[in-house]
């Protein structure tokens, strides 16, 4: 989730609402704040309010919120600028508005390229959903268009003074070394044209000629991408943002106008609001809550309509509008109340035996240990276990890499790591396991001791089972980590549900143990018998 | 001449390996008890010579411990040069101890000071992505060190971290044991003397004319009782305490798909609401199948508002990164009748998620989850089930915050006053419709998940989140 920054006195200043305050609402809202220090305010911005991402669009929901008078309203007007767009197959998505007398300085230039870079890497993906192009409209030489461009083409790019290829902008240029990956799949490469030539080449850059400057009057905005609701969100908030600096214009798009903003319109009814919420409100109390977050609301009789702004793109139905009344009365202004919903309280199966399985183990004088379901190939191979084991493919230690088949590796890394403590260690653990892609609760329980044998061992197995009402038999069986003719299968019904032995010396000495190792392991299945 | 049989292992031992620190005798499998019994009783055969070293041990002082928790101050001060602070002055407001950093870094010669304003040197810029020697150092400071165990380079730093006040010597004594020459030419036997009375001993009459052994009083060695691990015992009273509320317990699965993890949950496919946290990918090109009608109706859902939905990406195998999932799937069992409503359910499980590791952050947790479906439910009760949940922690107050969950609307942080502070434990909502509607559930339905971990951590005292599956017997032992 995106952070950003920004001075308190500008956030005063263009909201008229004082520090204390701000903070205040702020608090009760979506946003978190991170830090305050030096006059300065660090916020996460939750991903359904990039509306709240730049200063102006903050200092308008706080204003909004504090004297409650219906956002600040924004008119769309038509340009006469032509656009055309063709089919582009590496960016499909294409739109573009433009912004007419623009009060433009050093501030205002700052404010455009800093929401641009954040919106490139929130809702564009690091510019593989959404690339955005800025350009002084005036340096634009009559129809624009959108469409797709052979390698050898030419122009010269922003911060350059010598014409390239576009093929060498990928080469050359730092945009294109990072992003040129995107698009190099495709035979031909997106760019927007005016009658001159290339003015953009999304998504790595635009062109020098239509560089914006601190002189500029008019802008054209461009947006290209590969996902279409990601290009839709942009456009609202960049049209949202540059409404505070200039008047937004819908252009001709392929000889319609473009873009078609429709309204969002919902018809609330009282009661169902206040049941959802479990508070009476009245209707003129809803109009002013909802009007704090700046719905247009319409109120008659029992039904109230609210109008939508254009750049809320996190309200999808009446839900979302709710949501907004509570925040506007305050989460902490309610009176929580618990409902009178019968059920019957139940424990888990599963939980209800590991519980008995737990309180035997202790009773036999086990120390319960919990280890992580991770392990790495290091301390199978020590384990001296070969085969494969489920893995994930993003492991972020090399520590943490693949997932536990059997529960012996996290048993014998935990005594490794307490040769120096006292002896007789007896030690147990219930745990995930997985197999291939199937998921296992193993139960594993071990002796390390000067004294301890395989005849002890077995003493505590045949305890464990008699405690459970469970008839076993034992067999002998080699396994691999464990002393040959020193270590056997538990058979139930003639199933296979463990087994145990003596640790092989050849691990013992692996792990720098010094004392025998008794070890037993049991398997989920006889969870069905308990 | 006749010893022990405890002495004879340790003589057996000794002449192997000529000597040994008596500490490290445990491996023999002797109690720190008997280890000193039988020095004491070899010592005074002739059979063993002790000698007293002294050695030099370091360990953190508090500013070094608290450098090991937030960085030594010329690592912060370089991250603030690099970060574009370079005025010392604002640095100094920014960070009290900047002077300090500045300082060290100046005598490293990576940065130098022209005019109140910090220049970087050639080769600073590898300390971005490389430890300082310092900082390796500290981090093996973590457990006290010998002055031994150090390299000479190593040694350098210590004394510098001794003027800083980053660490503290202690002397320290350690007692070497050997075998002396008449014990390697004496022939040993195991003595006849009784130490334990045997049932033999007693019909023959033996005690009448051998010598019972003495023992001193504090020859004892600890003993511990067996017990569940703290962490489970906090869990089982968490879950009598939602069982006595009503509640049912669940279990889902921790190899997942996203579709249950994220897609079921509106998490949409290309949006950055879909990264609320990151997910373990498990490595196989096997899918799991998973009901066509209820995985039709959820990508209708979001083809509806998010325009796209990636049915690649949804049958991904991953490992559940929260137990919402499990939530998910009870909605589908009450879908199929398996599960009536009303239903208040819970459920404490692993999910894992590949975050940094550090004090606070581990790959495996446990989340505490729960719904609640029935007719009349408001987000008035959702707050006032809370409120009740917070009492686990401990709290008498609890605040509560807006917030952005992909599947709930309204959303809700939960924050719980603990001393002074208030901290954030959980996050909780009623579901949207559009997580309901494919499931065919027209009522509300309360969810909330808990971070189980945290409430653990405060209950048992327990400082860094890796010490709930800590490796070390003692302190398992003595929690």
């Amino acid at each position: 989730m995106p952070t950003v920054e920004f001075e308190l006195k500008k956030l005063e200043e263009r909201s008229k609402v004082d520090k204390e305050r701000i903070i205040e609402i702020i608090e009760n809202s979506k946003i978190e704040i991170e830090e305050i220090e030096n006059e300065k305010i660090k916020l996460t911005i939750p991903p359904d309010r990039f509306d709240l991402m730049f200063l102006n669009g903050l200092a308008n929901f706080i204003s909004t919120f504090e004297y409650g008078e219906g956002m600040k309203k924004i008119y769309i007007d038509i340009s006469d600028v032509k656009v055309f767009s063709e089919s582009v197959s590496a960016r499909k998505y294409f739109a573009c508005f433009v912004v007419e007398n623009v009060k433009m300085n050093e501030e205002v230039l700052r404010e455009i390229i800093s929401f641009q870079e954040l919106l490139h890497h929130s809702v564009g993906r690091d510019r593989e959903y959404v690339a955005i192009g800025i350009h002084d409209l005036d340096k634009i030489k009559g129809k624009i268009t959108y469409k797709e461009a052979g390698r050898k083409e030419r122009f010269i790019p922003l911060s350059y003074h010598n014409e390239m290829s576009l093929e060498e902008v990928l080469e050359i240029s730092d945009k294109g070394r990072k992003y040129g990956k995107l698009i190099l799949n495709f035979e031909k490469f997106p760019v927007i044209c005016d009658e001159e030539g290339i003015i953009s080449f999304p998504p790595i850059l635009n062109s020098e000629r239509t560089r914006l400057t601190e002189k500029t009057k008019r802008i054209f905005v461009d947006i290209t991408g590969t996902k279409q609701k990601a290009v839709d969100d942009t456009l609202r908030l960049l049209m949202y943002f540059f409404s505070f600096y200039g008047n937004v214009k819908k252009v001709y798009l392929n000889n319609k106008e473009f873009p078609e903003i429709e309204e969002k319109r919902f018809l609330l009814e009282l009661s169902k609001i206040n049941k959802l919420i479990g508070k009476e409100f009245s209707l003129s109390e809803v109009k002013m809550y909802l009007e704090k977050m700046g719905y247009d609301v319409i109120a008659m009789n029992d039904k109230i309509e609210v109008i939508v702004p254009f750049y809320r793109l996190d309200v999808f139905n009446e839900r979302d509008v709710i949501e907004d009344l509570a925040i506007a009365f305050g989460y902490n202004n309610f009176v929580p109340k618990i409902s009178k919903t019968y059920s019957k309280g139940r424990i888990s199966r599963r939980e209800r035996i590991e519980k008995k399985i737990r309180e035997i183990l202790v009773g036999l004088g086990f120390l319960e240990i919990i280890s992580p379901t991770f392990v790495n190939k290091k301390l199978m191979e020590k384990c001296l276990i070969l085969e494969e084991w489920t893995k994930v493919k993003n492991p972020v230690s090399e520590e943490y890499t693949v997932l536990r088949k059997n529960l012996f590796p996290s048993i014998m890394n935990f005594l490794k790591n307490n040769i120096d403590k006292q002896y007789p260690q007896k030690i147990f653990e219930i745990g995930y396991a997985v197999e291939g892609l199937r998921e296992r609760r193993k139960i594993a329980f071990a002796i390390a001791s000067s004294e301890t044998n395989l005849s002890e061992l077995i003493s505590y197995i045949k305890a464990f089972f008699k405690e459970l009402k469970i008839e076993i038999k034992l067999e002998k069986k080699e396994i691999p980590f464990l002393i040959k003719g020193r270590s056997g299968i538990i058979k139930v019904e003639n199933e296979k549900v463990g087994y145990f032995g003596e640790v092989h010396p050849q691990v013992l000495e692996n792990f720098g143990i010094f004392v025998p190792v008794c070890y037993c392991e049991i398997e989920d299945k006889i969870y069905s018998k308990i | 001449m006749k010893v022990s049989r405890e002495e004879k292992i340790v003589l057996d031992y000794l002449k192997e390996r000529k000597e040994e620190y008596v500490e490290n005798l445990k491996i023999l499998g002797l109690s720190e008890g008997q280890i000193e019994r039988v020095c004491q009783e070899l010592l005074s055969k002739n059979l063993v010579e002790l000698e007293v070293i002294e050695k030099k041990e370091y360990e953190l002082s508090d500013e070094g411990k608290e450098y090991l928790e937030k960085g030594l101050p010329e690592r912060i001060v370089l991250n603030l040069i690099f970060s574009g602070l370079t005025d010392i002055g604002s640095l100094s407001l920014k960070y009290e101890k900047a002077e300090i950093g500045i300082i060290w870094l100046k005598n490293k010669g990576l940065i130098r000071i022209v005019r109140g304003s910090i220049e970087v040197e050639k080769g600073a810029e590898k300390y971005l992505n490389e430890k300082f020697e310092e900082e390796i150092l500290l981090e093996k400071l973590r457990k006290t060190i010998s002055e031994e165990e150090l390299s000479e380079s190593e040694k350098a730093i210590v004394k510098n971290f001794l003027k800083r006040g980053i660490v503290k010597e202690r002397k320290g004594k350690r007692r070497k044991i050997k075998i002396s020459q008449f014990g390697l030419s004496e022939s040993i036997e195991v003595e006849d003397e009784i130490s334990a009375l045997t049932p033999e001993i007693l019909m023959k009459g033996e005690w009448k004319v051998k010598k019972l052994k003495e023992y001193e009083l504090v020859d004892a060695g600890e003993i511990y009782a067996a017990k569940k691990h703290f962490y489970n015992r906090i869990i089982e009273e968490v879950r009598e305490f939602l069982i006595s509320l009503g509640f049912k317990e669940f279990k889902g699965k921790i190899i997942e798909t996203n579709f249950w993890n994220c897609d079921v949950l509106f998490m949409p496919s290309f949006h950055p609401a879909r990264d609320i946290h990151d997910i373990f990918y498990i490595e196989t090109n096997k899918k799991i199948k998973v009901d066509e009608e209820i995985f039709k109706k959820v990508k209708e859902e979001h083809l509806k508002y998010w325009k796209e939905f990636d049915e690649d990406l949804s049958k991904k195998i991953i490992l559940r990164s929260h137990n919402t999932a499990i939530s998910a799937r009870v909605l589908y069992l009450v879908s199929k009748g398996k599960v009536k409503i009303p239903l208040k359910m819970f459920a404490i499980d692993r999910v894992f998620r590949p975050d940094t590791i550090d004090a606070k952050h581990f790959i495996e947790f446990d989340q505490l989850e729960g719904i609640i479906i029935d007719e009349d439910l408001s987000f008035v009760s959702l707050l006032g089930y809370l409120k009740e949940l917070v009492k686990l922690f401990g709290a008498k107050k609890v605040k509560f915050k807006p917030a952005y969950f992909p599947f709930t609307e309204p959303s809700v942080e939960i924050y719980a006053k603990m001393g002074n502070s208030y901290i954030e434990v959980g996050g909780a909502g009623i579901f949207r419709e559009e997580v309901t509607r494919p499931f065919g559930i027209e009522v509300p339905v309360l969810a909330w998940g808990i971070g189980i971990g945290r409430l653990v951590m405060l209950k048992a005292n327990v400082k860094d989140i890796r010490d709930l599956m800590s490796q070390d017997i003692n302190f398992l032992k003595n929690k």
